[in-house]
């Protein structure tokens, strides 16, 4: 499958460290991996293993420390803040654990907040429609569940068509009921957008769901395993 | 419109309170600046047009005694434009229902009442007329410290002579808009008034005849000043040892030569602070004011 598809990510000896005064922290010492175009990886390990610093630089929101990351051929590692910012706005969707919403926005202008600044953007209600919330456009946060707010968020990361979403732990403030359905959620963008998913978790019930499972340890992979029959979202309980 | 202008105008709205608040403080803030610069540029302004229009002089000459006739020599240096000699003094008064000290500065206008420089605004009354030796005018802080009006009498010694005056007139002079005594440090109105009195009354009663111990002058404009006077003049007579005395340098050698005159009638002559009109410069003739006098004394 790897071989057919385009490469959209290539990690090389990737390493960030981090200085706290005298004190090095190595949050990656050197991670190798590729994620490919419409796939579903889950990057499952440990809190402190490196997931979350990986995802960042991927992201292009962090800087690596050594290595080497090129995103559809175009190396990362050497970007300006200039291409930075433009590789974000327009190739990669964010969701994070906690939503970020704007709470004086209802669901719909917080999907065209990205809308209005994006190149070929969806319409903000087609981005809800596809997370479930068609019924809930002119609703403020505060007025929406967990479960909704983050569905919110996830519209408004693929509301601009991005190659790659990178979601870091999307269900970590939800319970599992409501966690299955953000899952769900991100399942049918992976497959009706082809939508190269990355999902951070510690949630090892969540890796079911993945093409691939990149299993993370003390900043190194430690093991990738390819799921020979992928689960659906919803049968996943935890 | 869009989402983030939206936010902006519903998150304002939300705040609604504390916007209206730091807008009125914001607003009175700038009202209070603009009042204030406002305030100051009208001041500024009525002060140079109080200035202008009473012509006050940019020149003030103090000294002991000289003659009159050495008016046109003085008038004849080159810078000076207009010129007027003056006798002034000053005097006790004894004011009705005040029991302390009172000076008053008295200030001779010439007998026809038409003041060349430091013109009276009178705001009641008249001026003296010019055969009464009993009449005066006086300043309107004095004025209204003491509640005195046109017709009012008080007693003055003036050179040892006791002499009721009555009050003709209250008036404002661009010279003494911030009067002070001599080593006051703020004015004190009930203490120390102005009094105009006509150039006969007050040259009789010091025996000034045909002689004026105060000039005041004006410059023509572009005349160039400088420190020359006191060293030049004054510390050759042992005058202050000052630098303030400002003039024309052409001013300032004829001012020399005309002290130089004054010296073979064996006087002394004093030049004190001079003051360059281009700005009015009210707050330095109150020093000049107190100043003088003592500098009379030093001589």
């Amino acid at each position: 499958m790897s071989d057919l598809k385009e490469k959209f990510f290539q990690v090389r000896e990737l390493t960030k460290i981090y200085k706290m005064g005298e004190v090095e922290v190595h949050a990656l010492r050197g991670v190798n991996l590729e994620l490919y175009a419409g796939e579903l990886v889950v990057l499952l390990g440990p809190s402190g293993s490196g997931k979350s610093t990986l995802l960042d630089i991927m992201g292009g929101l962090d800087t690596a420390t050594g290595g080497f990351v090129s995103y559809r051929g175009k190396e990362l590692t050497n970007a300006t803040d200039k291409e930075f910012t433009q590789y974000r706005r327009f190739h990669v969707g964010f969701v994070f654990q906690f939503y970020n919403l704007i709470s004086s926005l209802t669901a719909r202008e917080n999907v065209s907040v990205v809308t209005e600044i994006a190149e070929k953007p969806m319409v903000p209600e087609k981005a809800l429609d596809l997370v479930g919330l068609s019924e809930r456009l002119n609703h403020f946060p505060a007025q929406l569940s967990g479960g909704e707010q983050q569905r919110v968020a996830i519209a408004r990361a693929i509301s601009k068509n991005p190659a790659v979403l990178l979601c870091d732990e999307p269900t970590g403030a939800l319970d599992s009921q409501t966690g299955v359905v953000v899952l769900q959620a991100l399942e049918r963008i992976n497959r009706e957008l082809g939508t190269a998913t990355a999902i951070i978790t510690h949630n090892v019930d969540i890796a079911g769901m993945a093409d691939r499972v990149i299993h993370l340890s003390n900043g190194k992979i430690a093991e990738v395993t390819v799921n020979k029959v992928k689960k659906s979202a919803s049968e996943l309980q935890w | 419109m869009k989402a983030l202008t939206r936010k902006l105008w519903r998150e304002l709205w939300q705040m609604k309170g504390r916007v209206f608040a730091i807008t009125l403080v914001v607003t009175s803030g700038v009202a209070t600046f603009i009042m204030f610069i406002s305030t100051v540029h009208s001041l500024e302004f009525t002060r140079t047009k109080f200035c202008h229009d009473y012509n006050f002089a940019d020149v003030f000459v103090n000294l002991k005694r000289a003659p009159e006739n050495l008016k046109d020599k003085i008038k004849d240096i080159n810078g000076v434009n207009q010129l007027e000699t003056r006798v002034c003094a000053q005097a006790k008064l004894d004011i009705k229902g005040f029991a302390e000290s009172v000076t008053g500065k008295i200030i001779s206008i010439p007998d026809d009442g038409k003041l060349l420089l430091n013109r009276l605004y009178i705001r009641k009354g008249r001026l003296p007329e010019p055969f009464r030796d009993d009449e005066v005018v006086i300043n309107e802080t004095f004025a209204q410290a003491h509640n005195l009006n046109p017709s009012d009498q008080f007693a003055a010694v003036i050179n040892g002579k006791w002499k009721k005056l009555t009050i003709t007139g209250i008036a404002l002079s661009p010279e003494d808009i911030l009067l002070m005594k001599a080593g006051a440090m703020s004015p004190d109105f009930k203490r120390y008034g102005a009094l105009w009195m006509t150039r006969k009354a007050i040259s009789k009663a010091y025996d000034m005849d045909g002689a004026f111990n105060d000039v005041v002058l004006t410059l023509y404009p572009g005349a160039k000043l400088s420190d020359v006077i006191i060293d030049n003049i004054l510390g050759r007579y042992g005058g202050l040892k000052k630098k303030g005395s400002i003039l024309a340098e052409d001013v300032g050698k004829g001012l020399k030569n005309a002290g130089d005159e004054i010296e073979k009638f064996g006087k002394k002559f004093l030049l004190s602070e001079c003051l360059e009109c281009d700005s009015c410069q009210m707050h330095q003739l109150c020093f000049l004011t107190f100043t003088f006098p003592e500098v009379t004394q030093q001589i």
